[in-house]
C-alpha cells in the first residue's frame, strides 16, 4: 500500500531524526504540536476527563519508547500517533462498540426557523453533539472525527484505521447518515416535547 | 443500492470542506446531489463542533507535559531483542540438531524452577522407560530429588518439589523422608492415612527460610516384611469362625505409646511393630512388591501385619469383587479395609487372595457386631479415630477397654 507522505511539515522528518537522537527539544516540539489533536480524538471517545488525559499520555509515552527501540516512526508521524491512539482506545474499551445512553431531558428545544433539521443541528450544544457522536459505533465515530474533525485525507484515514479507501468512503457515508438518524430522533423527541 | 457516484461525491465534498471551502461550494459542484448532500455535510460538520474546549485541552497538555519530560529523561530501557520468527525457527532447528545428550548434560545440575529442569526430568523418564523401570534407577532418581531439595533448601530458594520415599513421623506435623524434614499439616487430605514407614509421594515447596512444606501427600504403599507370617489363625475359613488374633501379636495388648524400634522383617516370629501408639501392623499375606527396605531411622522399620478384630474372618476374593464393594458390603470404609489388611496397592488384588473382613461380609453387616464406635457404612471421614481404635481391638470387644489403654487416635503419634 502506497503511503502518501502527508502534508505534514517537511521539517517534521528532520524533527524526527533529531528526536531519534534523543534531542529533548525536538520531542517536546512534537508533543506540543500533536497533543491537541490526539487529545481531541481521545477525549471525544472517553467520558472521563482524567482517563482521557491518561490515555493521551500513554500515546506519547509509547512514542518515547518507540524512539528508544526499533519501531520509531520515520515519517507520517501524525498517522503513527493516531494509530497508536486508536489502539490505546481499543485496549481501553475492548473491541465492543460502546454505546452510551442519553437522556432526553438533556436535549434543548429546537428552533423553528429554516430547515428544521439543519436548524436543529446548528443549535446543538457541544455536549449534545458529543452525546450524539458517542451513540455511533466505534468505527463510525472514528471516521467522522478523523475526516471531519481532524480534516485528514481519505488516504491517511485509511492508513490509520487499517481499511481500504473504498471501505472508508462507505464508512463515512454510513456514519453521517446514522448520525443524522440519531439527530433526527432527538429532534423529534424535542418537537414532541 | 446507494449511488456509487453519490458516495464519491460526498467524499470529494469532505475534502473540499477540509480545504476550507464551504458547503455551497461543494453543492455547486454536484448540483444533482445538492439536496441530499447538504444535510449530510451539515451533520458531518457537527463532528467538528464536538470539540473539546481549548482550555480543557491546554490544561491537559500542560499537565501531561511534565510527565512526558520525565519519561524523556528516564534512561532508555535495555534493548529487548524481539525474537523474529525466522530466528526462532532457526533456534529450534539448532536445538534439534544438538544432540539430546548435550542438552540433558546441560540440564543435569538444574533444580526445580530452572529452565532446563523439565529437560532433566524428561531425560530421566526416557531413561526409565529404556531401562524398563529399573528399580535401581528409580531409587537413584529419588535420591536426586532429595539432593535437589537439599540444595534448594540450602539456597533458600522457593520451588516446588516432588519427593517419593519412605516417611517417618517425628511429631504432629513434622515428618522425615530420607534426611529431609517436612512439615505436613495434619489436615491435608490423605495425611491422616499416612503412618510411619509408609511409602509416599509428596508435593512440597521449599521456602526461603529453608523449610520444606508439604502441599499434597499420597500414600503409595507400606513396607512389607519379606517373610510371610506364621501367625495365621487356626480356625477354618468360615465366615462364622472367630478368628483368633495372632497370639503373639497380642502385643496388641501393649499398644506402645512411643515409637519403638521395630524388629526387622527377617525375624520369624510375628512381630508387633509400631512406631505410633496403637499402630500395630502385622505381617500380611499378600506380599507386596514394594520395597521392604526400612528407612534409615531406627524408629521406622515397620512390617505390616493385618490386624483385625477377632470377629473378622478371612475372605477369599472372588472374581468380580472389588475392594471397595467388599468394604461397602462389610460396612467399613475402604481405607480401613486396606489398612487392616495392609494392602497398599488397591489395584492389585487377585482372585483367591485372602483378606480379612468383618464377619458376615456376604451380607451387609451391622456395625454393632464389632462394637465399633459409630461405625456406619462408608463414612470415609471417620476413618482415623475409629480405625485405630478398631485396630487396637483385636481381642473381644469387651476387652477393648483394656487393650485400648492408649489413645489410638491419629493425632497421638510420636
Amino acid at each position: 500500500m502506497l503511503v502518501i507522505i502527508l502534508p505534514d511539515i517537511p521539517a517534521e522528518d528532520q524533527l524526527l531524526v533529531r528526536a531519534r537522537q534523543n534531542d529533548e527539544s525536538a520531542m517536546l516540539q512534537i508533543y506540543d504540536y500533536y497533543f491537541p489533536p490526539i487529545f481531541q480524538f481521545i477525549r471525544l471517545r472517553v467520558d472521563d476527563q482524567q482517563q482521557a488525559e491518561d490515555l493521551a499520555s500513554d500515546v506519547f509515552l509509547k512514542l518515547v519508547q518507540a524512539m528508544h527501540g526499533r519501531n520509531a516512526p520515520t515519517h507520517s508521524l501524525r498517522g503513527w500517533l493516531f494509530r497508536v491512539a486508536r489502539n490505546v482506545l481499543h485496549d481501553y474499551y475492548g473491541k465492543e462498540k460502546k454505546f452510551t445512553t442519553t437522556t432526553l431531558e438533556e436535549w434543548l428545544p429546537a428552533p423553528t426557523s429554516g430547515d428544521p433539521e439543519i436548524q436543529f443541528m446548528r443549535s446543538l450544544s457541544v455536549e449534545r453533539m458529543r452525546h450524539a457522536l458517542k451513540m455511533l459505533a466505534t468505527d463510525q465515530q472514528e471516521v467522522l472525527i478523523l475526516r471531519f474533525g481532524q480534516t485528514l485525507s481519505l488516504q491517511e484515514t485509511a492508513d490509520i484505521m487499517g481499511k481500504s479507501l473504498s471501505a472508508v468512503k462507505s464508512l463515512q457515508f454510513r456514519a453521517v447518515n446514522t448520525l443524522r438518524g440519531i439527530l433526527g430522533d432527538m429532534h423529534m423527541e424535542n418537537a414532541n416535547g | 443500492m446507494v449511488d456509487r457516484d453519490l458516495i464519491d461525491a460526498f467524499n470529494e465534498c469532505i475534502d473540499l470542506l477540509a480545504a476550507g471551502q464551504s458547503i455551497d461550494d461543494c453543492l455547486r459542484r454536484y448540483p444533482q446531489y445538492a439536496d441530499v448532500l447538504r444535510p449530510m455535510l451539515e451533520a458531518g460538520l457537527l463532528a467538528r463542533r464536538a470539540q473539546v474546549s481549548p482550555t480543557e485541552t491546554a490544561d491537559a497538555q500542560a499537565r501531561g507535559r511534565a510527565r512526558f519530560q520525565d519519561a524523556l529523561r528516564k534512561p532508555a530501557p535495555p534493548r529487548v531483542y524481539r525474537l523474529s520468527w525466522a530466528r526462532l525457527a532457526a533456534g529450534v532447528l539448532l536445538v534439534f540438531m544438538l544432540s539430546s545428550v548435550g542438552i540433558s548434560l546441560a540440564a543435569q545440575d538444574s533444580l526445580p524452577g530452572d529452565p532446563l529442569y523439565n529437560v532433566k526430568r524428561l531425560t530421566e523418564s526416557v531413561q526409565l522407560v529404556i531401562s524398563g523401570s529399573s528399580p535401581t534407577l528409580q531409587a537413584a532418581f529419588e535420591e536426586r530429588r532429595i539432593a535437589e531439595t537439599h540444595t534448594l533448601l540450602a539456597l533458600g530458594r522457593e520451588a516446588q518439589v516432588t519427593l517419593e520415599g519412605v516417611i517417618t513421623q517425628i511429631d504432629e506435623a513434622t515428618w522425615q523422608l530420607a534426611d529431609l524434614q517436612i512439615q505436613i499439616d495434619p489436615t491435608l487430605p490423605d495425611a491422616v492415612l499416612i503412618q510411619s514407614a509408609d511409602r509416599v509421594m509428596i508435593n512440597a515447596r521449599t521456602t526461603r527460610q529453608g523449610t520444606l512444606i508439604a502441599e499434597t501427600i499420597r500414600l503409595l504403599g507400606r513396607t512389607q516384611p519379606q517373610t510371610l507370617p506364621t501367625v495365621r489363625p487356626s480356625t477354618t475359613l468360615t465366615h462364622t469362625a472367630t478368628v483368633l488374633p495372632t497370639a503373639t501379636s497380642t502385643s496388641t495388648a501393649s499398644p506402645t505409646t512411643s515409637p519403638t524400634p521395630t524388629s526387622r522383617p527377617a525375624s520369624a516370629t510375628p512381630r508387633t511393630v509400631s512406631s505410633t501408639p496403637g499402630q500395630r501392623i502385622l505381617a500380611t499375606a499378600p506380599p507386596n512388591a514394594l520395597s521392604t527396605v526400612a528407612p534409615p531411622s531406627p524408629t521406622s522399620v515397620v512390617t505390616c501385619l493385618p490386624q483385625h478384630p477377632d470377629d473378622w474372618i478371612e475372605y477369599s476374593i472372588q472374581s468380580g469383587d472389588t475392594l471397595s464393594n467388599l468394604a461397602q458390603r462389610s460396612g467399613i470404609t475402604l481405607e480401613r479395609l486396606l489398612r487392616v489388611n495392609c494392602i497398599t496397592n488397591a489395584d492389585i488384588i487377585r482372585v483367591g487372595q485372602r483378606i480379612y473382613l468383618p464377619g458376615g461380609t456376604t451380607s451387609p453387616s451391622t456395625p454393632d457386631v464389632r462394637t465399633e464406635p459409630t461405625r456406619q457404612p462408608p463414612a470415609p471421614t471417620q476413618i482415623e479415630q475409629n480405625n485405630t481404635e478398631q485396630r487396637n481391638n483385636d481381642v473381644t470387644p469387651q476387652s477393648r477397654p483394656a487393650s485400648s489403654a492408649t489413645p489410638a487416635s491419629r493425632g497421638n503419634r510420636g
